[in-house]
């Protein structure tokens, strides 16, 4: 659940103080990313908000119970001093001026309110529906996921995806992929799309990508749309305040598309892509925000409907079902058994083509598909570098309400036998090495050992034996303090060669002398 | 006269390491046998070892059969 | 190469025979016997895929013939459990309000696949339907049923598969009634049918048709089960049939529509409602029973065969009953009720985890029949067990109960009585004693009112059908606790003993408490570097004894024992191989018992485990599989075992299922596996585990037994130790890594058992390898011969041991005399 909260966190506080200011500049960011926040850093922010004078470290300490209290606190103010929310000063808290002044505008509805869109001003001919909304957020979010399980049913997605599923390494295009981080982007775009380019592949890190919740995806394609758009030399702060205004539009309203700065105005287009926010046609003066779009901040998964019309559980109704209670369980549609059966009540193809990277897939009704986990679709996820653990995870995030039931939920035999199934599959572990052998004296031994030791390289060693295994990476080091120690003791050997004939020339000298003085 | 060789070395438990050895005896491969879970082969036969020691495992491996 | 060759060695040994009872493979004797047994057509087919015509997805592809999606779900779909595919697997949501509904319907025309704890599969066979029709269930409600149970429409091949097989079968009889056969039927039509048929015409006793039919058949009353109790029913609930009627109309209807699917699901129905038909038969002469039941297989109409037993008085009455204290458990009734159902016995199999008292569904239904009865079991041991549960359960006089093994030949006294003997006894045609040919005659000589057939899924077909053609019976009734077998032969026994009337959930029942919850695991333990070196070089043969010696092992037995003991378990160690279960009793000092045990010995044995509170854990080889009884076990450890064999996997668990402290607050029985790992074994063990998996059970791997580390005694912690042991093994005769050298050397045995034992003479199974090409065609005793002077001479460089002398010699005798289809095997071996 908090994944994606963390992989925005994480990106945020990477910034320099300089863009947070700009950030905090509209009310909308403050907002977005106080929701973003953990509970106890909402509830640190809304007590000092009214607070005008710094407030003592040890007065805000005793806002929080002894013992354990004071941990969590620590962790939550040391989150929002990375986000500089709050700066830490003679033993007082202050909070960042520009925060401050923008969060009370975001809450009275002060300053300038178009940093939450702009609403139209006259009602739109062409209204369409949050029905509407989630059928078209849903097919284009699901156009791209089946384009990387190579499900596609219709026309591939347009560049602009294609361009960032390289530029995220969850695709590669084929043989020259690795120029990817070297070419401009729209390049790149250009030959992933390019027929003759060959059919894009998709990476270990894409189908990782595809057992992550909706929220974390459309987290990480903006996170990395945010890297691409520092090369596109695009402003950051331009595109981050829009994902965040984004974050707090309201589903089914329509907002002016006329007020946007032309960064945002491209960043729209790339976005109708992805089906965050739908747009009649280009250049159309207004658009809606998608169940993608508003959801982004909210920190509820995203349910988004994947026409499960077999359970009746589109967006909206699930939306529905949400309001009325925050269960979040109720989406689970996977039943595990302890004989390895997987019933997975789904019609979404998408959802179909996920299980079947790590399920043998045998029935399909309907609403619902069966199979059985075996150790060769095991290993075939193995192989395309899915994690055990992400195989586990992703069936206990959508386990089926009657598993929910029991604790734990998945059936622990089967959990451990995908375990072993992966521990299995690592018996062999090859490094590349240099072997050392043949040292002709222990003392050269042990201090080669003792160097690549610091160093840090030494993947086994025999002492008795006088061998010792160096990674090739510390193969130069150790190669070149080896060929030292050598040529020293050859040196000395030398010396003690020219001493030794030294002595005796001398001795033979002496002699001489001797003989002669004699 | 040290002496510096390149090769891979492999860690596996001793079971996997005893295939090893049996393998080599039909082609050499071992530059040098460390020790019970460890030995130091030839890069080039690796993979070929890999596969190799998969299918002697494969062997013990029950494969529930599809009930079609 | 080698590979493809060990590859081959597998496959036959996991669809290979049944070798506890040591008969044959049954693909031997098929031949011979398939020209006796017409299994009906419909039998043999299989619901197929149709093309359809449907939007194919991105995925569709995945599933080839097995998209479904094309079958509209109905409106109401949440609301009913199940689905149904093209080939006739079931699907059902274990966790629908109306699921216990289902499950009895479904259990009753299909088989069971898996049953774990949310989602069930079952899979509707033509022999599944078979028995549907045969407890009384009409092709139309099968029908009703399954579309109102089903989320999807029943698929159209899934309703001609239902009409194919229950058109003709079960719906032609035959009954005794007041000892003259009847071709019964509530069809007219197909009566007429049958009657067209040259060979049936024959046979039929003409003159005394009922004058008022136009057809010139009897017509008279279905029959019900009106006045007919099963004992040991609580008295206030007098018929099974009306006490789930009740239950029916109990179960709160949960949604909308409900109602009208529960309306259809009150399975005996039908047997209520038959009071109105009518019925209408044939009469045929006794001598042409045969020949009859043979045509109407071949003619596609399979006969049931009911005993009207209440109306039976030629045959005199045997005083029996259940003693009033006796009361059957709420299955063990269920499942009489499907065989007593019409108020006649109708032939089929009761299928009962072990320990959940199957011994007493016979007695009970012995006990309604009322009749002279002959109890065929499959070892003496069993048939002495059989006899105190008589005595035990019912009020049967002493007397009146004999027993018929090589050491007893007791006939019973009085007009009616009981017989208990093994299948060999009655099987065995050539070179019987005296005594027993007299005994058989005895046997063969009266009409038998009910037999009863235990553990009939190790019993071969070819020893059923001997047995089922020598005696008389009138009403037959197979005993199981799996109706799995690895040569998928199982189906036969439909046509030989009847259908299968039911099959319990184990699961189910370990819930109720009627039988031990247990935790299973599978124990890695990796091979020592030493064995597993040897094991690499080593034929498979050798590779048995070498996974099955390994140190690693028997530290982890050792270590496990020890936990055990200090828990206050009472511990059984199973070991199919006796060379390993020799090693490891003598090494780890606790007593074990074998094939060659004295009876005594055995008793000794068996009675200190029971009482002696310092004998805590016995070895016992594969003897202790089926015949012995020890409700006292707790926990059970297997060393090794007998390949893939998913049976014997089942029957070993049965045996701590009874756990005496299995309704104590919180009692977990223990049953490990220790497996080799890398090895075969692996293997096996999975494969072993399967049927108990569908069955909802859960094997947990340990890879690392906690605190064995800590351990500091362990045996064989040294590396010269485990050096001398591997000597040891290595110095073994192959011969010793064969798992079916030890069964009972009692005469009664099953045929084929001893013979078997080719582990006795020293080298015998290897030479008669290595010797074949000199010897080709010789007959078997010839080969053994060559093998051990060999021996003996030293040729080749083996140790002769003497094992038992007078055995070996009985065994050569009697091999001499079996039939020619054995000789083939033998040659084979």
């Amino acid at each position: 659940m908090a994944k994606f909260q963390t992989s925005i966190h994480e990106y945020l506080e990477t910034l320099p103080l300089q863009t947070f200011n700009r950030l905090y500049q509209k009310p909308a960011t403050c907002l977005a990313i106080f929701r973003l926040l953990p509970p106890l850093g909402k509830q640190i922010i809304m007590s000092s908000l009214y607070v005008d004078t710094p407030i003592p470290v040890a007065d805000m300490k005793l806002w929080f119970k002894e013992s354990g209290g004071h941990v969590k606190h620590r962790e939550a103010m040391q989150r929002l001093k990375a986000l500089n929310i709050f700066s830490e000063e003679r033993g007082n808290c202050m909070m960042n001026a520009t925060f401050l002044e923008q969060f009370r505008n975001a809450l009275t509805g002060g300053g300038n309110s178009q940093s939450f869109g702009l609403a139209t001003s006259t009602p739109d001919k062409h209204h369409v529906d949050i029905a509407f909304l989630d059928d078209y957020a849903t097919k284009q979010w699901e156009a791209i996921l089946h384009f990387m399980v190579g499900t596609t049913e219709g026309r591939p997605p347009c560049k602009g995806v294609l361009n960032l599923l390289g530029r995220s390494g969850l695709m590669t295009g084929g043989p020259d992929a690795t120029q990817g981080d070297n070419m401009d982007a729209r390049d790149f775009a250009n030959q992933m799309a390019r027929h003759d380019f060959g059919v894009p592949k998709i990476t270990h890190k894409g189908f990782q990508f595809l057992l992550q919740d909706i929220n974390t995806q459309v987290w990480a394609f903006l996170l990395q749309y945010l890297n691409m758009a520092e090369s596109l030399n695009m402003d950051l702060v331009e595109v981050l305040t829009f994902f965040f205004q984004l974050g707090s539009l309201e589903l089914g309203n329509d907002y002016s598309s006329e007020t946007l700065t032309p960064t945002q105005t491209h960043l729209l287009e790339d976005l109708k892509a992805y089906g965050i926010v739908y747009q009649r046609k280009r250049g159309s003066r207004r658009f809606y925000p998608t169940r993608l779009a508003t959801t982004l901040t909210s920190g509820t998964p995203v349910m988004l409907g994947s026409h499960t019309n077999a359970t009746k559980m589109t967006a909206a109704a699930a939306a529905a079902r949400k309001a009325d209670d925050e269960e979040e369980d109720d989406h689970g549609f996977i039943v595990l058994e302890t004989n390895y059966r997987i019933y997975a009540y789904t019609d979404s193809p998408l959802q179909i083509a996920v299980l079947n990277l790590f399920v043998h897939l045998r029935d399909r009704f309907p609403n619902m598909v069966t199979g059985v986990v075996t150790r060769d679709s095991i290993r075939r996820a193995l192989s395309k570098g899915i994690t055990a653990d992400q195989i586990i995870t992703y069936l206990n995030a959508h386990a089926h309400a009657q598993m929910r039931k029991h604790s734990p939920i998945l059936p622990l035999t089967v959990v451990d036998q995908i375990r072993l199934w992966e521990i299995e599959k690592n018996r062999l572990r090859p490094t590349p090495s240099w072997l050392y052998s043949q040292f002709s004296r222990q003392q050269d031994f042990e201090s080669t050992l003792e160097y690549a030791s610091e160093l840090g390289v030494v993947l086994w060693s025999h002492q008795k034996r006088r061998l010792v295994c160096i990674t090739a990476e510390g193969h130069t080091a150790v190669g070149a303090y080896v060929r030292k120690l050598i040529s020293r003791h050859k040196e000395q050997q030398a010396q003690q060669q020219a001493q030794q004939q030294a002595q005796q020339q001398q001795q033979q000298q002496q002699r001489h002398v001797t003989s002669v003085v004699s | 006269m040290v002496k510096a060789v390149k090769g891979v070395v492999v860690e596996c438990d001793t079971s996997v390491k005893q295939i090893i050895l049996g393998l080599n005896e039909k082609g050499q491969f071992i530059i040098e046998d460390l020790d019970d879970t460890h030995v130091f082969v030839d890069a080039s036969c690796v993979e070929q070892l890999r596969y190799d020691i998969d299918e002697i495992l494969n062997e013990n491996t029950y494969k529930v059969e599809e009930s079609k | 190469m080698t590979v493809q060759v060990e590859h081959s060695n597998r496959r036959r040994r996991d669809d290979g025979p049944i070798h506890d009872i040591g008969e044959p493979e049954d693909q031997d004797i098929d031949e011979d016997f398939s020209d006796r047994l017409i299994v009906p057509k419909h039998a043999t087919m299989d619901a197929t895929a149709q093309a359809h015509n449907f939007q194919r997805d991105s995925v569709s592809y995945i599933f080839g013939d097995h998209d479904y999606t094309w079958l509209p779900l109905k409106q109401d779909h949440e609301s009913r459990p199940l689905w149904i595919t093209e080939d006739g697997h079931i699907i059902l949501e274990g966790f629908s309000p109306i699921a216990e509904k289902a499950i009895d319907f479904l259990i009753t025309i299909a088989e069971p696949v898996s049953r774990p704890s949310h989602i069930h599969e079952y899979k509707l066979t033509p022999y599944s339907l078979y028995a549907a029709v045969s407890v009384g269930l009409e092709t139309e409600d099968i029908i009703e049923v399954l579309s109102r149970l089903s989320k999807v429409p029943v698929p159209e091949s899934i309703l001609s598969l239902i009409r194919d097989c229950t058109l003709s079968y079960g719906k032609v009889k035959l009954v005794l009634k007041h000892n003259r056969y009847f071709v019964e039927s509530s069809h007219p039509e197909m009566l007429q049918t049958l009657l067209r048929d040259p060979v049936i015409k024959e046979s039929r006793l003409v003159g005394d048709e009922d004058p008022n039919s136009a057809e010139g058949l009897i017509t008279g009353k279905a029959p019900n089960a009106k006045d007919l109790t099963i004992p040991g029913i609580k008295k206030d609930v007098q018929d099974p049939n009306k006490a789930e009627a009740t239950a029916d109309a109990a179960t709160p209807a949960t949604a909308q529509g409900d109602e009208e699917i529960f309306a259809v699901v009150g399975l005996d129905r039908d047997d209520d409602d038959g009071e109105n038909d009518d019925v209408h038969s044939f009469e045929i002469s006794s001598t042409s029973v045969e020949t009859v039941k043979k045509r109407c297989n071949e003619l596609d109409y399979p006969m049931l065969e009911e005993y009207d037993f209440r109306n039976d008085t030629l045959n005199p009455d045997l005083e029996i009953d259940l003693k009033p204290i006796t009361v059957i458990r709420p299955y063990q009734e269920k499942s009489l009720s499907k065989m007593f159902g019409n108020g006649r016995a109708r032939s089929g199999i009761i299928v009962l985890p072990c320990g959940a008292g199957k011994t007493l569904v016979g007695i009970t239904a012995a006990c309604t029949v009322k009749k002279s009865t002959l109890v065929l079991c499959t070892s003496s041991v069993s048939v002495l067990q059989w006899k105190q549960q008589f005595l035990l359960w019912s009020n049967i006089k002493p007397h009146q109960i004999a027993m018929f093994t090589s050491d007893q030949k007791e006939k019973f006294l009085g007009a009616a009585g009981i017989v208990i003997s093994t299948y060999s006894m009655v099987a065995n045609t050539r070179n019987r004693s005296h005594d027993s040919q007299k005994m058989m005659n005895f046997l063969k000589s009266r009409e038998w009112g009910f037999l009863l057939l235990d553990e009939v899924h190790v019993v071969p077909a070819n020893m059923f059908r001997k047995v089922l053609t020598t005696i008389a019976a009138h009403a037959k009734l197979g005993l199981t606790a799996t109706l799995v077998r690895e040569d998928e032969k199982i189906d036969d026994l439909n046509f030989l003993i009847g259908p299968k009337l039911y099959e319990a959930n184990w699961m189910d029942l370990a819930s109720r408490g009627h039988i031990a919850n247990v935790q299973c695991a599978e124990v890695w333990c990796p091979m020592t570097p030493a064995f597993y070196r040897e094991y690499l070089r080593e034929n498979s043969r050798k590779r048995t004894l070498l996974y099955v010696m390994n140190p690693n092992k028997f530290q982890a037995c050792q270590y496990l024992i020890r936990y055990h003991e200090e828990r206050g378990d009472k511990i059984i160690v199973f070991s199919d191989n006796v060379f390993a279960l020799v090693a490891y009793a003598r090494k780890l000092e606790k007593p074990f018992i074998y094939g060659e045990t004295s009876q005594q010995e055995r008793v000794r044995i068996l009675q200190n485990f029971q009482h002696n509170p310092k004998i805590n854990t016995i070895f016992l080889s594969k003897v202790g599989d089926t015949s012995i009884d020890l409700p006292e076990a707790t926990c059970l450890i297997q060393v090794s075992s007998h390949y893939g064999s998913r049976r014997q996997e089942a029957q070993r668990l049965g045996r701590i299922l009874r756990a005496k402290r299995r309704n104590d607050e919180g009692f977990n029985a223990f049953f490990y596996s220790l497996v080799s790992k890398d090895t075969q074994e692996m293997y096996y063990s999975t494969k072993r585990q399967q049927f108990l998996i569908d069955q909802g059970y859960a094997f947990k791997v340990i890879t690392n037994l906690d605190g064995m580390d800590q351990e500091t005694d362990l045996v064989y912690s040294t590396a010269a130790e485990q050096l001398s042991l591997l000597q040891t093994v290595l110095l073994a005769r192959e011969s010793e890594a064969d798992l079916n050298d030890d069964v009972e050397p009692d005469a009664d045995d099953l045929t084929g058992n001893t013979s078997r034992r080719s582990g006795g003479v020293g080298g015998g199974s290897v030479l008669s390898r290595a010797g074949g090409s000199s010897i080709a065609g010789g007959s078997n005793g010839a080969k053994r011969s060559v093998g051990g002077l060999k021996s003996l001479s030293g040729g080749d460089q083996m140790a002769y041991i003497e094992y038992n002398k007078a055995v070996n010699l009985k065994e050569k005798d009697k091999k001499a005399d079996h039939h020619s289809l054995f000789k083939k095997f033998y040659n084979k071996k």
